[in-house]
């Protein structure tokens, strides 16, 4: 197993550009393709927006971000120590309604669903939220 | 978030917002395209070619320029209706263009693509105005 960690002791919004990019880089360096990257950088960014602005309410909040390979499947963990939210509960949008008839908003879950192959909660035992995102199969077998 | 516009005339009057960095926030591009509303904009295009990422707020950005723009026209409306059934509406106020991978992704994976027309070009998505 590979992983490349980055760690922010109080990240905001304005973070959340380098946070793209550390995703998009380590992703790359992890063996992903640019394919695989786009998913899960647009699947992690609206996690971590979610933490930033609804879990901390849009102060300083600790957040860990982890980028790693279990043989073939790439993974990406989040961390953080926000209250308590476990984002598998969200019910889908229908996204085949017309747009008159949707809410504005609520598909950031929907997006992270979409863009990854399975999307796990858990709550740590020292009580942070851990969301990781999971790509299957898209390593090679020799990475 | 940098956004130009300007100003287009095929069959009608067209605003053309160009949106360069990441959509990731509502308030830019929804109030440029209120004050261009105000300004009496009511058939506007995104260029979407240097936006490499559009998050779930940029979406409800453009929902929202959507949903502005529809409430100038009742007929609009209607021709949803019946289009939306049929599966062939398309907005005929707001058009797209040129996404990028990733954007095109975002807006896919919301099936905003569904209702919004998408052009490789602004000349393009200008002529498809009626």
């Amino acid at each position: 197993m590979k992983s490349l960690t980055l760690r922010y002791s109080g990240a905001t919004v304005r973070d959340l550009n380098d946070i793209r990019e550390f995703l998009e880089s380590a992703i790359l360096n992890l063996g992903g393709d640019e394919n695989i990257a786009g998913d899960l950088v647009l699947a992690a960014n609206e996690a971590v927006t979610n933490s930033l602005l609804h879990g901390y309410g849009d102060q300083p909040g600790a957040v860990s971000l982890c980028v790693e390979t279990e043989g073939e499947d790439l993974l990406v963990r989040l961390l953080d120590s926000a209250p308590p939210f476990d984002p598998t509960t969200v019910p889908p949008p229908d996204i085949n309604r017309p747009l008159e008839e949707r809410p504005l908003g609520g598909l950031g879950v929907h997006m992270m669903r979409q863009l990854t192959d399975e999307l796990v909660y858990r709550a740590t035992d020292d009580n942070r939220n851990e969301l990781t995102f999971i790509k299957r199969g898209v390593l090679s077998p020799v990475q | 978030m940098e956004i130009n516009s300007w100003h287009e005339t095929g069959h009608v009057p067209v605003t053309i917002l160009q949106l360069k960095g990441d959509l990731t926030s509502e308030d830019e591009l929804v109030q440029k395209a209120q004050a261009a509303f105000q300004d009496g904009a009511r058939n506007i295009v995104l260029d979407l070619s240097h936006v490499p990422y559009i998050s779930s707020a940029g979406l409800r950005a453009i929902h929202m320029v959507y949903m502005l723009l529809r409430s100038a026209d009742p007929v609009d409306e209607e021709q949803a209706a019946r289009g939306i059934a049929r599966d062939t509406y398309k907005s005929p106020h707001l058009k797209l263009v040129k996404p990028t991978k990733n954007g095109l992704k975002a807006l896919s994976t919301a099936g905003y693509d569904i209702f919004l027309d998408i052009f490789d070009t602004n000349p393009q998505a200008v002529a498809s105005f009626k």
